[in-house]
């Protein structure tokens, strides 16, 4: 894969993940307004099921793009110590979807939701309310990132004159 | 990527590991969740013995029979929506359901106080059981109408439903849905 291609892949992952993020943050501020046992709650939950492992598998890719065409500093104005720390909240923001989407899947798996082995009973409760505090975390842990990415950004305006909207690298 | 790492200033990693400890601990601050659940919270013998020597009536009889459809309708909605009590959003009420986020109130009146299996209840609440609390309609509606005031520090991270007969529906719906 040369750098161009590998350069404008990553791109393309960083905008599809974007996308995905806002269409399940979305999802996830719904869901809790449903009731539980309504139609309309199961399309909601099956959605998040499917767009959870889309953006797992979308935050993958970039993490493995990200290794070997790690983002570049391109703004002159912006000192590299600066950058260098934007550059971790965004590469942990990723992690963080990853890890999101595992304590998804084990979430639903200890919930019978999924099944990996047909006719298998998964149901424990134990760990569906441990990963479902992982779940949790996690999800606080991104939206947390996001702001102090956003907060950072800002703060290099003010100081450094360098405007970026960037949050997604 | 590896010098990525090892040129990555300590105190930048250092922000991480703080801002992941702050997401740690916010699901317990704002819905009360746990990481983990207590199998068996209390031996069913010592749960019989809590309400042995109380003269408690079936509360499950006490359900009108002159409730219409629309009765119905309204108390399903109460503990079900966002607007009512929102309890369903945490609570099952079905025999055959498990504990979710919060215990199943499947007859749960004349039952103690925090004697759930697989939930992990505050030591509030268990303090509140030894101290003979029963769920009865009055307890009940005396804790949802403020359930930090009624119960401190205890885990259920919601305001309390300040209409009386929102919170009278809701009693009758545990009672419905139990009988």
């Amino acid at each position: 894969m040369d750098n161009q291609f590998g350069q404008r892949l990553s791109s393309l992952t960083s905008w599809l993940v974007l996308i995905l993020f806002v269409i399940v943050f979305f999802n996830m501020s719904e869901t809790p307004r449903v009731p539980t046992e309504s139609p309309e709650r199961e399309i909601l939950r099956s959605f998040h099921l499917v767009m959870g492992s889309l953006l797992l598998v979308f935050s993958s890719l970039r993490v493995y793009l990200w290794m070997y065409f790690p983002p570049q500093n391109t703004q002159r104005l912006l000192p590299d110590q600066a950058y260098t720390q934007i550059h971790i909240l965004q590469f942990m923001l990723y992690i963080s979807f990853i890890a999101q989407g595992l304590s998804g899947i084990f979430t639903a798996w200890s919930d019978g939701l999924i099944q990996f082995l047909p006719g298998t009973d998964t149901v424990n409760h134990s760990l569906w309310v441990t990963f479902g505090y992982l779940h949790s975390v996690f999800a606080f842990f991104y939206l947390i990132l996001i702001f102090f990415i956003l907060l950072f950004r800002i703060y290099h305006l003010l100081k450094y004159r360098v405007i970026s909207i960037n949050i997604f690298a | 990527m590896r010098n990525y790492f090892i040129n990555a200033r300590a105190t930048h990693w250092l922000l991480v590991v703080i801002l992941f400890a702050i997401a740690c601990y916010l699901p317990y601050l704002i819905f009360g969740a746990f990481p983990f659940s207590t199998t068996v919270n209390l031996p069913e013998d010592k749960i019989e013995n809590l309400v042995k020597d109380l003269d408690l009536p079936n509360y499950y009889d006490l359900y009108s029979d002159q409730a219409t459809a629309e009765d119905k309708l309204l108390e399903k909605q109460a503990f079900d929506s966002w607007e009512g009590g929102k309890c369903r959003f945490c609570h099952s009420l079905r025999e055959d359901d498990r504990a979710r986020m919060a215990p199943s109130l499947y007859r749960i009146l004349g039952k103690p106080a925090a004697v759930g299996e697989n939930f992990t209840y505050s030591k509030s609440l268990i303090e509140m059981r030894n101290n003979g609390l029963i769920w009865t309609p009055e307890t009940i509606d005396a804790f949802i109408s403020d359930p930090e005031n009624y119960i401190p520090a205890n885990r259920m991270r919601v305001e309390g439903i300040k209409d009386p007969e929102t919170r009278q529906l809701i009693i009758n719906y545990l009672i419905r849905e139990s009988q």
